[in-house]
């Protein structure tokens, strides 16, 4: 068994497996994870790829999924999913856990406002403030914590700076 | 407490249940444009009565939708108020109250009956369709793009990972949840932001056991000497039959009719 294969046998359960967990944190909370005001508590997982930039792919797919089975339809599915993809890969870039977590913050809020004011005529401004709140308590609030809490165990090697 | 579904496919055997995945993607994809189109209430109500036969062919009971918009009522709500707030703002220097007010309210309408339709049609995909023969009749539509280099067949196996395991991750945050409460953690006191605290003594134990989990699902395929999606065969192959370009067709004829009309 060659270790490159080893390291893509690897890298598909490990995203097939993070994935279903952004699901069903978002399923879980359900409640108020959809819908303008959100605080999608799944989110939190948006700093994942500031550790692992395999995140990227999972975060895409569990948000392909999530917002195929709740959600505000087609577009969500389609726009939502493709700025996580965006977002989880300028976080990856980040050089810190703690502006790691600006880009989904904007991107979501700039951009999950531009569809939603496009379609809903919802006010634009409005939508990105709110979006914005939901997204800092759900990254800031829970993620930061809760990865500073947990990186040690999930990797040796964890730093909370590149 | 945690007993949510995922999805909301509706088992039974029906003309709807039998199309391929990939016919019912591309006419969702069709009717989500259409629904940009529509300036009237009566292509709303043609829209209506094209989604009540569906579900009547569909053998879902029509009541079934309402559980598609549940969640969503409140931005439907939001929107409706927004609508009848800011339209009437900007009129109202010319003409008094009750003209801005019911123009408004027009539009609210108009507004709120486009997100309503929007989640019903792609509701009505994933009732009439499993959740592992999207993601193969996804996997069908993203082929092409291997030949720029997208790797489809891996992207397949990990959607098929990820919804085989979200069940599985369910189960776990239950159990979880549980032995959590036993412990004497209270998930619904305090206010909203205690409440979203309350959760950090599930979320980490979850962490940790999908990473773990993780890892043995690699140990395993490898064991089953898994080498890459190259050169998979499938179970069940996906293929249009005559009832998939009859539908399509259907779809095409609608939208056209309906720019039209």
């Amino acid at each position: 068994m060659s270790t490159k294969n080893r390291k893509i046998v690897q890298d598909i359960s490990w995203i097939g497996i993070i994935s279903a967990l952004y699901v069903v944190i978002t399923i879980v909370f359900a409640p108020i994870s959809y819908g303008p005001i959100q605080v999608r508590i799944s989110e939190a997982l948006t700093l994942l790829p500031f550790f692992d930039p395999r995140a990227i792919y999972a975060l895409f797919l569990g948000c392909l999924f999530s917002n195929i089975f709740g959600g505000l339809g087609i577009y969500d599915i389609i726009f939502g999913s493709l700025l996580t993809l965006i977002a989880a890969f300028l976080t990856s870039k980040m050089k810190n856990i703690y502006i790691a977590g600006i880009p989904p913050v904007l991107i979501n809020a700039f951009g999950v406002s531009l569809y939603l004011s496009l379609l809903f005529k919802l006010p634009y401004l409005l939508t990105v403030l709110y979006i914005a709140i939901g997204e800092s308590i759900s990254v800031y609030a829970i993620g930061v914590p809760l990865f500073l809490y947990i990186g040690k165990r999930i990797y040796k090697d964890w730093r909370f700076s590149k | 407490m945690f007993r949510l579904t995922v999805g909301q496919y509706f088992p039974v055997d029906s003309w709807f249940h039998r199309l391929d995945p990939r016919t019912k993607i591309l006419s969702t994809l069709f009717f989500a444009v259409l629904i940009f189109f529509i300036h009237s209430f009566l292509d709303y109500l043609a829209l209506f009565i094209l989604l009540y036969l569906f579900y009547i062919i569909a053998k879902i009971p029509f009541t079934y939708l309402i559980n598609g918009i549940k969640p969503i009522l409140f931005l439907i709500a939001i929107t409706f108020i927004f609508q009848v707030f800011f339209y009437g703002e900007e009129t109202l220097f010319k003409i008094w109250i009750l003209p801005v007010y019911k123009e408004g309210l027009i539009r609210g309408a108009y507004l709120s009956l486009r997100i309503i339709f929007l989640v019903i049609f792609t509701s009505f995909l994933t009732q009439t369709t499993p959740p592992l023969d999207i993601a193969d009749g996804l996997e069908a539509l993203l082929r092409p793009l291997k030949r720029v280099g997208v790797p489809v067949s891996e992207i397949a196996l990990m959607m098929s990972i990820s919804l085989r395991f979200i069940p599985l991750l369910q189960s776990e945050v239950e159990r979880i949840a549980k032995a959590q409460m036993a412990r004497g953690i209270e998930l619904n006191k305090g206010n909203f932001i205690k409440r979203i605290y309350n959760y950090i003594p599930i979320l980490i134990p979850l962490f940790l056991s999908s990473f773990r989990r993780a890892e043995e699902l690699a140990i395993a395929m490898e064991a089953r000497c898994f080498k890459g999606g190259e050169g998979r065969t499938k179970l069940r192959e996906l293929k249009f039959r005559r009832d998939d370009y009859i539908f399509i067709g259907f779809t095409i004829l609608f939208f056209v009719l309906i720019l039209w009309l």
